[in-house]
Order: C-alpha cells, then sequence, then structure tokens
C-alpha cells in the first residue's frame, strides 16, 4: 500500500480545521488544563487562552492586512508585494554578550526548537488589533541555549535588508534595516516568541516570513518581521520607529490605553472582524503576566 | 466646424436638459454610496470594514468639496481651451454655465458624506461617547481640523435652497464663502491623519495649490480678469484670452438666461467664489 505523506507546507486551504472547530478543540483542552494546572499553563506552556468574546482571526485576516514598511504604507498591497520573497536559505545570528555565540539555518533552528501553537493578540499601534495562532518558539529557550553572559542587558534584533527583494526599502521612509529593542526580562519573558508560522502553516512572506518576532503586549511595531539577527549588549538597543519619530513612538511600546501615542489615542481599538472598536486593555490584556517586569517604576 | 468645436457645441446642449443633467449628476454622486452599500451587503468591505466605512466616506467627502471648489476655474480652463483650439463655440464662459449649475448638487451630496463619515466615527469608534470624543480631540489633532471643517461645512449646506438664498441676500454669499477654509481644514484633516509615506495629501495639496492660487490671484488684482487670465498660458500668441465682450461683469454671478435663451430662468444660484 502506498501512503503519501506530505509535510505541512503541502497543505490546502480548504484542509487547513475550520477556526470554530479548532477554537472548540483549543477551549476543552485549556479548559481541562486550567482546571488542574492553571499556574503552569501561565508561566510555560503555550501561554493564556481566549478571554470569551474573542474568536481567532481567519487566516485571510492575517495574511491580507499587514503593516510592512519594508514593501509599502498600504496595507492591502504588501501581501501583494511580498508574495517573491526568498525563504531559503536563511540564517540567524545570535551575537554579543552570550557565552556560545552561533549563526543557525533556519531549518535547523525548527528542527532544534521545536515550535508550539501560542495563541496571542496582535495590538496595531494604529489602532487595529488581531488575536492569532501563531506557531512559535520561546525566545527564552533560543537565548538560554547560547548562554548570555552576566554583562547582557539588552538584545537588539535586525530584520533583512535587501532593496532587490523589498521595493519599499528603496525609499527612505524609515532608516533601513528595520531594528527593534528589547530588555533582556522582556526577551526572556515566556509570551515573547519567535514565530515561524500561524494555523500550523508556514508564515506567510506578509507576515514576517521565515521568523519573526511576537511581544504580544507591545504594539506591533515591536514585533520584527523577517529577522536575521539578535545581537545580546550591554548599553540600550534601538528601535526604528522610535529613531524616526521619536516624539510619537516610545522605544519600550507596551500597550497603555492611558498614553496617548503615535499622534493619537490608544485608549480603542478595532478589532480586526468587528465593526464597533472595543477598549485596549493594559499590556494589551497581559498584565498578570508581564506588569511585575514594570513594578519597581511605580 | 473642428472636432473641438463639435464636441464644445455638444457639452452646451447639456444646458437645455436641467433636469436630465441634475439626474445624472444625482446618480453620478450617489454612486459611492451606492458602491458602499453594494459592497456591505454582500459582505465585501474586507478586512477592516469599520475602517473603510468611514474612510470611503470622509474621502468621498473631500473630493466633493474640491470638485466644488473646482467648478470655477475649470469653467475659466475651458474657456481658455476654446480659444486655444479655435472652437466657435465655447469661448464666453457664460457657453459653461451649465457646470455651474452642478455645483448645488456637488455641494449638498459633499455635506452628506461628511455627515455620513462623522455619524460613522460617532457610532463605530466613538460608541456614541462624548468623554470618548473629548479624549480624541485632546491627542488627536486632526479630529479638531475635522470637526471645524465640518461645522464650517454644515450651515451652507442647510442654506442651500434658494428660499434661503432670497432670505439671506447679500449675506449668503458670505456665508458660502466659508467652504473656503473648510476645504484647508478637511485637507489638514485628512494630511494629519495619513500615514508618513503615502502620497494621497501631495494630490491634494497639489489641487489646493491651483484651486487656492486661482483665487488668490484674483483677489490680489482685484479683479476677475486676472483670475481669468490665470490659463493664458494656454492661448496662441497676443490673443488675449479669454476677452470679455459678453459677459457680465462678476464672472460667477452669470444667470442662466444669458448664455442660452432656452434655459430656465435663475436656477444657478450665485457664486460663492
Amino acid at each position: 500500500m502506498l501512503i503519501r505523506r506530505r509535510c505541512r507546507a503541502d497543505l490546502r486551504a480548504d484542509e487547513v480545521t475550520p477556526e470554530s472547530v479548532y477554537l472548540d478543540r483549543r477551549r476543552l483542552l485549556l479548559g481541562s488544563l486550567a482546571a488542574g494546572f492553571a499556574p503552569a499553563a501561565a508561566a510555560g506552556g503555550p501561554g493564556p487562552a481566549l478571554r470569551p468574546g474573542e474568536r481567532l482571526n481567519r487566516w485571510d485576516e492575517i495574511t491580507g492586512y499587514n503593516n510592512y514598511y519594508e514593501y509599502s504604507p498600504d496595507k492591502l498591497a504588501v501581501a501583494t508585494l511580498a508574495a517573491g520573497l526568498r525563504l531559503r536559505p536563511w540564517a540567524l545570528s545570535l551575537s554579543g554578550e552570550l557565552a556560545r555565540p552561533r549563526t543557525l539555518d533556519i531549518d535547523q533552528l525548527l528542527r532544534e526548537f521545536r515550535p508550539q501553537e501560542c495563541i496571542r493578540r496582535l495590538r496595531c499601534v494604529e489602532g487595529w488589533s488581531m488575536v492569532i495562532p501563531w506557531d512559535g518558539i520561546p525566545l527564552s529557550a533560543v537565548l538560554a541555549r547560547a548562554e548570555p553572559t552576566a554583562a547582557a542587558r539588552h538584545v537588539q534584533f535586525v530584520a533583512l535588508h535587501d532593496p532587490q527583494q523589498m521595493i519599499g526599502q528603496r525609499r527612505e521612509t524609515l532608516a533601513w534595516p528595520y531594528v527593534e529593542a528589547l530588555t533582556i526580562d522582556e526577551a526572556m519573558h515566556p509570551l515573547t516568541l519567535l514565530a515561524s508560522g500561524v494555523y500550523g502553516r508556514p508564515l506567510a512572506p506578509q507576515n514576517g516570513a521565515p521568523l519573526r518576532l511576537v511581544v504580544p503586549w507591545k504594539y506591533g511595531y515591536k514585533s520584527i518581521k523577517a529577522l536575521v539577527a539578535i545581537r545580546v549588549q550591554a548599553e540600550p538597543a534601538h528601535s526604528s520607529w522610535a529613531l524616526a519619530a521619536p516624539g510619537d513612538y516610545g522605544v519600550e511600546g507596551n500597550v497603555d490605553p492611558s498614553q496617548p501615542l503615535a499622534r493619537g489615542t490608544q485608549s480603542r481599538e478595532t478589532r480586526i472582524g468587528e465593526l464597533r472598536k472595543r477598549e485596549t486593555l493594559p499590556y494589551n490584556g497581559y498584565a498578570d503576566e508581564v506588569a511585575h517586569l514594570y513594578a519597581r517604576r511605580g | 466646424m473642428s472636432a473641438a468645436g463639435r464636441l464644445s457645441r455638444g457639452l452646451q446642449r447639456l444646458d437645455r436638459h436641467p433636469r436630465a443633467l441634475l439626474g445624472l449628476a444625482c446618480l453620478l454622486l450617489a454612486g459611492p454610496a451606492l458602491q458602499l452599500a453594494w459592497r456591505g451587503l454582500s459582505g465585501r468591505l474586507g478586512v477592516n470594514a469599520a475602517e473603510v466605512l468611514v474612510h470611503r466616506c470622509g474621502e468621498t467627502a473631500l473630493d466633493l468639496l474640491f470638485a466644488a471648489l473646482m467648478v470655477t476655474p475649470l469653467r475659466l480652463l475651458l474657456v481658455a481651451l476654446a480659444w486655444c483650439c479655435g472652437a466657435s463655440a465655447g469661448r464666453r464662459a457664460a457657453d459653461w454655465a451649465w457646470l455651474h449649475r452642478l455645483r448645488r448638487p456637488i455641494g449638498i451630496a459633499c455635506a452628506l458624506y461628511a455627515a455620513a463619515h462623522v455619524g460613522l466615527y460617532a457610532s463605530l469608534d466613538l460608541g456614541l461617547d462624548l468623554a470618548a470624543f473629548l479624549g480624541d480631540l485632546r491627542d488627536k489633532p486632526y479630529i479638531g481640523a475635522g470637526a471645524a471643517a465640518f461645522g464650517l461645512l454644515l450651515p451652507p449646506a442647510l442654506t442651500s435652497s434658494d428660499a434661503w438664498m432670497r432670505r439671506l441676500k447679500r449675506r449668503w454669499r458670505q456665508l458660502h464663502w466659508c467652504v473656503h477654509p473648510a476645504a484647508l481644514l478637511a485637507l489638514l484633516h485628512f494630511a494629519w491623519l495619513a500615514k508618513p509615506g503615502s502620497p494621497a495629501p501631495f494630490a491634494y495639496a497639489g489641487a489646493a495649490g491651483v484651486l487656492f492660487g486661482q483665487r488668490l490671484l484674483g483677489w490680489y488684482c482685484g479683479s476677475q480678469a486676472a483670475a481669468r487670465s490665470f490659463f493664458s498660458f494656454l492661448s496662441p500668441g497676443d490673443v488675449p484670452c479669454p476677452p470679455t465682450p459678453r459677459v457680465t461683469p462678476v464672472l460667477p454671478d452669470l444667470p442662466a438666461a444669458s448664455s442660452s435663451p432656452a434655459a430656465p430662468p435663475r436656477r444657478s444660484p450665485p457664486s460663492t467664489s
């Protein structure tokens, strides 16, 4: 008998579990988990479940509405412009204050750290949000294996710079390459992911393929796409939007409904798929998990 | 007769059918609303439907505001073009009086789209919460510009009828002059909220440059003749462009009757420009 096995990339759209079924399964699993192991689930596992009244955003919503200035400021144009991005070979370099700096091939990385499904909310500074089932690796696991030294305080993330492929980089809308910054505590937080897929499928180029950062309690501009380098360092790192418009964007970029940012109030957001806006929650609803990181400042 | 002459003569026939012209204009002006309704009913408003609804209404209102302001310069441009092409028809501003007739429907449609824009913003974005509006007013400067533009747009829209025109007499023109600051504020509102790197605000700013340049020139030279010769670069050689034998002294006040005897008397409102 011939048993034909297909890899994940061969999945067609109609073969993927409908979101409603997918959601019910997760609820069931997480519900039973939460009954017995609530602290464990919050600390390490796939992360917090959906709140009541939330649904996962559909694949077409996630892949059809993208902020990606490397291609265009037009969110609807990005998917088309990004379609041809070469995803292999792709290397991620880990350097700086590490006992074991290394350069990892993307496939080697995905074999070494198996990506898990992790549901995270994504809140854009423009005032919209989505709930996305990422396939991700906790960044802490990757960094821990590279053994940060005692001097490690900040982490600098660098995205691909290739104007040949990314036509938006031919204009100086931002100082390319796109860079982002986290403190070492933020980078080691279990909510922080290196995502390689959505809905069990490899990331689409417009979502930041083949590897992107996901920092769910910060505005979307912190979640850098097409990641090629992570540098751990003692001095503070740079953030592209904070460099371009220091008055409008913060390096920290925590979701804070009480603080206007990027020329506007951040108190409300449109959840993609809904007509009316909802209230934005402090730390994008992850206050229980991350507020302690910023507690000392009062 | 040249092709340009035939074209301009054909266009002037529009003046004899004011009702058909009005019907056609209403159909065209309702187009964006009908398209939005169709997309909404068939579920094709895109990923962020609320944003599409609010933005499309606002953009259409801005387009129509500029279109209304474009009527007078366009008329002058057409006169200059008719001279430039040597067309036998269309050499007088009066020949293009039918263009002026379109200005009231355009203005009313603009106010309706602006009202839809504001209403959708208030219901979908603010949730009809006054405190949220005050917060937006404080945190987003473009909200203030947009609110001021809408406030300036309302009185001219509400007093657009013939009855109000009679009642307000000279004040009517002063009141309707408000559309000029409203257009600048609407442009500011749009440019302020546009994403960094998007080209649309520059296009609108270019259009505003032409529209307000024509008016400023007229104001600075103290006569409509200077504004009229705004497009004189189109005329060949030393032909004075356009001459003014049968044009009434104040150009935009042209009664439709002077251009075509078949036209019903006094249907076009006095101009605000």
